[in-house]
């Protein structure tokens, strides 16, 4: 079956390190991606659609070499096939400007500060991915156990009354 | 001024010779005499006479000339406007008196010389004759000429002109029934005159007294006539925000409520007796009453109006004048205040900055202090993590590979996101198993053959646990791996802000300026990323400074270069050393360039080009700068053109009064 795809987008490794294996359980039903600056997220991206994947959200530093992370979230966000993502920007660099201009033009849904706690990233990547997959997925029972199973079930319900 | 000119004329050369050589001689340097032999040359000397603009006082002409009669010449010259006020002589030995008479009632004749004459008759006829001229004709020229004067007819002529100077004025005087007549008069006299005349018509109205301070008419009151001081003073003042603003006091004059007999409206001032004070009231009824009934009063009342209006007028102006000095003086002080507040500004700003920027240093110092210990414990730590496990582990036989393997993980150097999904996929498609491929390849096991190696030594039913094992060793490996390098590159920032802040404010004999700018640089790395670094280092010698602040001015450099470039670019930082005892420091960007118009005031307190937007304490930047370089007795500049800027610092290796110590010293010894 094809999946949803996390992609992470952080160029210092030690840290890449840190937030995969915060992300280790969302590991089973999505597949986690890792890039290194904005050209290697736009392969990932590519790979992941020639594969069938689609990426379903996205967590970016801000400060990286080359485009920074709001330029990114900002370009995808202009292209309609890469709206529907969840945008997530987790840095510790951002200044008030930058971060106002992600908010307004790429949609972003959430920022989180380096350093960060587990459970936080945890509940904000659940809660991001669980918009996501109401918003996109069709089936939505294989999501139920690792995100938010209430709403989850609550959306099923709703969609077999509808039909 | 030309000299006046008589002219002769006689048709005997020896006779004109004999009169003209005696007026000459009469005459001396004062007036020229003209000799003529015909009618037609003394027309042409009379001629030039009135083209110079000459007096020409007396024609002297023979009788009985060649050609024209003397007389006839006389008549032909009186025609003429400008010889007709010369005085006219006529030389005749036999002219009889019916030919003199003849030019004598046409006016054309003042005398009459007979030949052979006798020098002292041409004396007195010449001198009369003059005389007669120059009160008439040209009084400018009396003086001047005063020696060949009649003394006698000057003083009648003088009397006579006095006295008809005196009959004018008496005329003059006569014509003058008007208030004219009373300007010459002290005001005390024509005053008195007004208030007699005005008795006489109202029949002696009564006088009022009033104390000193006495308040008898009010701003705004109903005016229906005047009052007339006879006795003492009033000043005249009115009511602003509450306080009592005198207008008039020496100038108030004697009759007060003129303004509103003026204008017929409401007093315009406060009157309150300056002194105690004798007046009298006349209402608006009674003034024009005795105006009418007086035919003197109207003159003497206006000139006395007059006076008033004047007085008062007179101390407007002064009031406007002090005013506008008043204001001009005010203007200046409040440009000056203005200055001293800018100028106070701006040096609080720069104090507050450089406080800002010490109090910074210092915090810096102490948090980098600070950081060492925790950062020592956290490196030890990883440490001891590593040694206990891999002694744990060696301790039981079956779990030997288990320490190797973190050993092993540990030492493995971070592969890129791109090669680690390279290796993912060769070997998905090696195993069939893309999710375990993945695994695997974080677990730094990235072939088939190894994995197989690996997978040979766990018994068969342990294989699935065996792959999370060593999915754990190699997440427990980086995991020490990342705490090390994380805890070196704190050990690194710490050691750089170390040095580059050198708490220690005093001045050093051994700065590199190398090490300042690579701390600086490494300070900034995060920021450098996307910029090309060129490093053009020269051997420079030591100097002699405070290294703290020339950290501070390579940071403001390097971070307004950084800025400039958009942080992309290439940043070129060159050494050197200059004629033996100076070095430069030079950091050039490739941003667009500062434009000519603002390159002479970019080092100003309070230029920023980004708009308010201060960044690193910037905006202040340069100026600070530009302060702790010239302490250093170094001097900065910057150069500019698109795509190239240039900061250029000299500094002194020895501080100029250091080393003029040691020359003393030197010759001391």
């Amino acid at each position: 079956m094809n999946k949803v795809v996390i992609l992470c987008v952080e160029d210092e490794s030690e840290v890449r390190d840190a937030i995969q294996r915060d992300l280790a359980p969302f590991a089973g039903t999505f597949r986690i991606e890792c890039s290194e600056d904005v050209d290697d997220a736009r392969s990932v991206i590519g790979e992941a659609e020639d594969a069938g994947d689609r990426v379903g959200l996205i967590l970016c530093d801000h400060m990286l070499p080359g485009k920074n992370g709001v330029e990114f979230l900002v370009d995808l966000h202009r292209e309609p096939a890469h709206r529907p993502i969840r945008k997530v920007l987790i840095t510790g660099q951002a200044g008030h400007e930058d971060t106002i201009k992600a908010i307004n033009e790429a949609d972003l849904q959430h920022y989180i500060a380096k350093p960060w706690s587990p459970e936080d990233l945890q509940a904000v990547v659940r809660k991001q991915l669980t918009d996501y997959v109401l918003a996109e997925e069709e089936n939505l029972l294989p999501y139920v156990s690792i995100l938010d199973g209430n709403r989850l079930m609550e959306a099923i319900s709703h969609r077999r009354s509808d039909t | 001024m030309n000299r006046p000119v008589i002219i002769c004329a006689d048709d005997e050369p020896d006779v004109l010779n004999a009169i003209v050589r005696d007026i000459r001689s009469i005459c001396g340097d004062k007036i020229d005499v003209e000799g003529c032999i015909t009618p037609s040359e003394l027309f042409d000397v009379a001629e030039r006479a009135r083209a110079d603009q000459r007096h020409v006082p007396i024609f002297l002409v023979d009788y009985a000339l060649h050609g024209m009669n003397g007389g006839d010449l006389l008549l032909q010259l009186q025609e003429d406007t400008y010889y007709r006020k010369s005085m006219k002589l006529i030389l005749s030995a036999r002219a009889t008196s019916d030919d003199l008479t003849r030019i004598l009632n046409r006016g054309a004749l003042n005398g009459n010389l007979r030949k052979p004459w006798k020098l002292q008759d041409l004396t007195r006829t010449i001198r009369f004759l003059l005389t007669e001229y120059t009160i008439h004709n040209a009084p400018e020229l009396i003086e001047d000429l005063t020696e060949l004067l009649d003394v006698e007819m000057l003083s009648h002529a003088l009397v006579d002109s006095e006295m008809r100077v005196k009959d004018l004025g008496q005329k003059m005087k006569k014509l003058q029934r008007s208030f004219l007549e009373d300007l010459g008069k002290p005001d005390r006299e024509v005053e008195d005159g007004m208030i007699a005349h005005l008795d006489e018509a109202l029949g002696y109205p009564d006088r009022q007294q009033l104390e000193r301070g006495a308040v008898f008419l009010r701003e705004g009151d109903e005016v229906d006539g005047i009052w007339i001081i006879l006795e003492g003073r009033v000043s005249l003042f009115r009511i602003i925000e509450g306080r009592e603003v005198i207008f008039h006091s020496q100038t108030s004059g004697r009759i007060i409520g003129l303004l509103a007999l003026a204008t017929r409206r409401r007093s315009f001032f406060h009157a309150r007796a300056a002194t105690p004070i004798t007046m009298l009231k006349i209402s608006t009824r009674d003034l024009d009453k005795a105006l009418q009934r007086d035919p003197q009063l109207p003159v003497s009342f206006i000139s006395v109006l007059m006076r008033s209006m004047a007085a008062r007028n007179r101390r407007a102006v002064e009031l406007q004048m002090e005013v506008l000095s008043l204001n001009e003086t005010l203007a200046r002080e409040k440009d000056n205040l203005d200055q001293a507040l800018r100028d106070l500004k701006q040096t609080q700003t720069l104090l507050v900055e450089t406080e800002k920027m010490a109090t910074l240093g210092q915090m810096s110092a102490g948090i980098a202090h600070e950081l060492n210990n925790p950062v020592a414990a956290i490196c030890r730590s990883a440490e001891y993590i590593r040694q206990d496990l891999v002694t744990l582990m060696s301790s039981v036989p079956a779990c030997t590979w288990i320490g190797d393997m973190i050993e092993e993980s540990i030492r493995r150097k971070p592969v890129s996101t791109r090669e680690q999904r390279q290796l993912r996929s060769e070997l998905a498609n090696a195993i069939g198993d893309e999710q375990l491929a993945q695994r695997l390849v974080q677990a730094g096991i990235s072939d088939k053959a190894t994995f197989d190696g690996i997978l040979a030594r766990l018994p068969r039913d342990e294989q699935d646990h065996g792959i999370d094992c060593i999915e754990r060793c190699s997440q427990i490996g980086s995991a020490i791996r990342n705490v090390n390098s994380c805890a070196e590159r704190i050990a690194g920032l710490v050691k750089s802000l170390r040095s580059y802040i050198r708490s220690d404010e005093t001045r050093v004999h051994d700065i590199d300026v190398h090490e300042g700018i690579e701390d600086t640089l490494l300070l900034f790395s995060n920021k450098l990323r996307d910029i090309t670094v060129d490093r053009d280092y020269n051997d420079v010698p030591r100097i002699e400074g405070n290294p703290g602040e020339l950290n501070q001015v390579w940071t403001n450099l390097i971070s307004n270069a950084i800025q400039a470039m958009n942080g992309r670019g290439t940043l070129t930082v060159s050494t050197g050393a200059l004629d033996g005892n100076r070095i430069m420091v030079a950091i050039q960007d490739s941003g667009p360039g500062i434009p000519p118009e603002h390159i002479d005031r970019i080092f100003d307190v309070k230029f920023t080009t980004r708009q308010g937007r201060v960044e690193f304490g910037l905006g202040l930047g340069l100026p600070i700068c530009r302060n702790i370089v010239t302490r250093h007795h170094g001097t900065i500049h910057a150069e500019s053109k698109p795509g190239q800027t240039r900061f250029v610092v000299t500094l002194p290796i020895h501080s100029p009064e250091e080393s003029a110590t040691e020359e003393q010293t030197g010759a001391a010894t």
